[in-house]
């Protein structure tokens, strides 16, 4: 990787979608280039009861992408006097990325959603100038990303149910991480469904 | 910085972080791959109106990000715009684009022409002098007839009888230079966009997947996604289904969404029903 700026920070995520249901995971890496500097930095950010967003890449943008946008989605929320459905809010982050075309955010993006009344599920992902993506099966974005779509695209299958895709996605997320330095030390998994989320802590290999 | 506490957005462009990633990319550090639609585009006037492909593809260097990706942006309901090249450019500049023709259409309370879409976008992207990727093909049929104008990052732009673009455009091209000739039928004009995708997802790694197509005429937008499908996965060998309890799990942490109930039914049903009557 280099002097790559989107491996400076290291931090992988990753998103599949369920029937009914939607999981997204991430690590808890946070280093300097080498250097590991903490192992809580989870990059899971929730702005609705059903929406959530994962940032991956420098990590000071990590934090300052997720406030900006949180500061716009409390605006949404006290404007519009309603919660933010996934597609408002995915729309909303490709602006606040667009903006700085020019100057860009090195974060790249994973939004998910689902919609309490039909049980529709969104995944969509986003590069760090906002290129807009359609509602996907599987998305993720970081340093193990490569390793990770592979593994995803191996366990997923469509309709699986929230345990099948807790499964799914755990081992798609560690075995990726396993093979990338720049990542690990840990995962977390949110499992989205209607009525409720499920947060797991998962125990991987602590390096 | 500023230190801004409260941003206003006012639309447009912002600089803010330019200073910083200067003094990033002068340290030595690369930026990160950004998506790029790879692609092909190509489209194709017949006797009553235009056919126009797209396939699926977007890629980040190598990588394949998403195989199912619609490269066919609306303008209004006569006029598409196909977009190759920075996939966030090809995105957002379309839709400026097309709440700028809607906003138009309503002052000028009549249909938008082809011809204002490509200059509108043409002096746009010429002020950006090449910095915004878009490589797009506008296509529509309005009052003057059909068009298709081809538009370059830079601003210049040319009105021609068929174009194809992006990495597979020359592939696609030589097939249509090939079998063109003016007032085709329907039918001739679809298998000849076809034909020219299906030879560049086969041949360029950068497309590939789906052909995408829309058949716009004056009465009419048909609408194929897909057209066909050109890389068919195959399936899997095996179930690769996880058995629950497989991960080791350090903590769980259950959090119930609290609903408000609105209303309710109750429904009752009889439990016999009665036979009916015939007089």
């Amino acid at each position: 990787m280099g002097d790559d700026i989107l491996s400076y920070n290291g931090g992988v995520a990753l998103a599949m979608k369920g029937k009914e249901c939607i999981a997204i995971a991430c690590d808890k890496r946070y280093g300097v280039q080498n250097r590991t500097i903490a192992t809580n930095f989870t990059k899971i950010f929730q702005y609705s009861d059903h929406c959530f967003v994962s940032f991956c890449g420098l990590a000071t943008d990590v934090q300052t992408v997720s406030e900006r946008l949180k500061f716009r989605t409390n605006l949404y929320e006290l404007r519009e006097q309603r919660k933010l459905k996934p597609n408002v809010l995915y729309n909303m982050l490709t602006n606040l990325l667009y903006e700085r075309r020019f100057g860009p955010y090195f974060v790249f993006a994973l939004v998910v959603g689902l919609d309490p009344k039909t049980g529709e599920t969104f995944i969509y992902d986003s590069d760090n100038i906002g290129a807009v993506s359609d509602n996907v099966n599987l998305a993720t974005v970081g340093t193990a990303s490569e390793y990770i779509f592979g593994l995803g695209e191996l366990f997923f299958k469509p309709n699986m149910n929230a345990d099948e895709l807790f499964e799914a996605t755990s081992q798609a997320l560690l075995n990726g991480v396993d093979r990338d330095s720049a990542s690990g030390w840990g995962a977390v998994v949110y499992v989205i469904e209607k009525d409720k989320i499920t947060v797991r802590e998962l125990k991987g290999r602590q390096d | 910085m500023s230190g801004l506490a409260f941003e206003q957005p006012t639309g447009g462009f912002v600089f803010d972080n330019c200073r910083r990633n200067e003094l990033l990319l002068s340290n030595g550090v690369l930026p990160g791959k950004i998506h790029k639609t790879g692609t092909t585009i190509a489209a194709i006037t017949y006797k009553d109106g235009v056919v126009i492909a797209a396939d699926s593809r977007c890629t980040s260097g190598t990588i394949i990000f998403d195989d199912n990706v619609l490269k066919i942006h609306r303008l209004s309901d006569n006029i598409y715009a196909l977009g190759a090249g920075t996939a966030a450019d090809c995105d957002f500049q379309t839709r400026l684009l097309e709440s700028q023709l809607e906003l138009l259409k309503l002052n000028q309370d009549r249909q938008v022409r082809v011809a204002t879409a490509v200059r509108k976008i043409q002096q746009h992207l010429f002020r950006y002098q090449g910095h915004l990727g878009a490589y797009l093909i506008i296509v529509g049929v309005d009052v003057t007839g059909s068009h298709i104008a081809t538009v370059h990052p830079h601003g210049s732009i040319a009105f021609l009888p068929f174009v194809a673009s992006g990495s597979g455009g020359y592939t696609s091209l030589s097939v249509i230079e090939d079998r063109f000739k003016e007032n085709m039928t329907e039918e001739e004009a679809k298998q000849l966009a076809r034909d020219a995708l299906y030879a560049s997802t086969t041949t360029d790694l950068y497309s590939g997947s789906r052909i995408n197509m829309y058949v716009l005429t004056k009465e009419k937008l048909d609408k194929f996604l897909p057209y066909e499908v050109v890389g068919v996965r195959s399936d899997k060998q095996n179930d690769y289904t996880l058995a629950k309890g497989t991960t080791q799990v350090l903590s769980t942490n259950v959090k119930k969404i609290e609903f408000d109930i609105v209303n309710e039914k109750v429904k009752t049903t009889t439990g016999t029903h009665e036979a009916m009557e015939l007089a």
